[in-house]
């Protein structure tokens, strides 16, 4: 899977729980979920639900810890993908 | 070290499902997951453990400087007691053992851990104003002269003319509602 199709399928699922919808004007991978986007830290979770649906891999706890921004998202998937 | 959480029952209510397949797994231990589902009221339990997890993660990331990490298994609750209006209990992480405590409104949720010497929660917005003014009753210095400032790595502190009083607070909000927790005795 290429870079961008991640990236575009990271921003439809992070989008319906975005309060700072400016934030998404620039998405890029630096973007941060909770300081750029102002997800609430309870909907990380969905995030992360949404993105182990949308690529079907599991996201383990270790993962999950570091998975700050767009771009920690993007590695890890790519990760999972790689070792699926 | 101090952490405090607040969160607002009626927004969090239409920000997550709770009861979303896999939700309480990623966040709650097994041993959590039963303590909630067991409860009277599962609902109020899953938003009280969690803001017991948020409150001591702002603590322990002050205390030992810490990157900001997420990984809400890592902090366990253990011996919740429940009372009609408020709530006690502990939250492990690694070494460390946080005793904690939780005011519960029918609208809202706000836990503190045990070195707090006052919170204050405001409905306007306006408890940054409120937590100035307590602590220049306390110490007897004018309220004009203090502010909060941001230092470097973006943490506020609270100024004296310019200088840090190395008061340490917790902020947090969510929907209608503000909280600082304080402890003035810089432990």
């Amino acid at each position: 899977m290429k870079e961008k199709e991640i990236l575009d399928a990271i921003k439809k699922i992070v989008t319906p729980y975005t309060q700072r919808k400016e934030g998404l004007e620039n998405f890029s991978q630096k973007t941060d979920f909770i300081k750029d986007l102002e997800v609430n830290s309870a909907n990380l979770v969905d995030v992360i639900l949404d993105v182990e649906d949308e690529f079907n891999i599991e996201i383990d706890n270790e993962s999950m810890e570091g998975m700050l921004t767009v771009g920690d998202a993007k590695n890890i998937i790519e990760r999972k993908l790689a070792s699926a | 070290m101090i952490g405090n959480d607040i969160i607002d029952l009626n927004l969090i209510r239409a920000q997550s499902n709770w009861q979303r397949e896999g939700f309480l797994q990623k966040l709650f231990s097994e041993e959590e997951q039963t303590f909630i589902q067991n409860s009277e009221d599962p609902e109020l339990n899953v938003w009280l453990l969690w803001s017991m997890k948020e409150a001591v993660y702002k603590a322990v990331q002050r205390k030992y400087k810490l990157k900001r990490f997420y990984n809400p298994k890592q902090f366990v609750c253990e011996q919740v007691k429940i009372n009609p209006d408020k709530a006690r209990g502990v939250v492990c992480y690694k070494e460390d053992v946080f005793v904690i405590n939780s005011i519960l409104f029918p609208n809202m949720i706000h836990t503190i851990t045990g070195n707090t010497e006052f919170s204050l929660i405001s409905e306007n917005k306006n408890s940054r104003l409120r937590l100035l003014q307590k602590i220049a009753e306390q110490r007897g210095i004018p309220l004009e002269s203090l502010n909060i400032s941001k230092d470097q790595q973006g943490v506020p502190f609270v100024s004296y003319g310019g200088d840090n009083l190395q008061i340490p607070f917790s902020l947090s909000h969510h929907g209608n509602f503000s909280a600082y927790a304080v402890s003035l005795n810089l432990s």
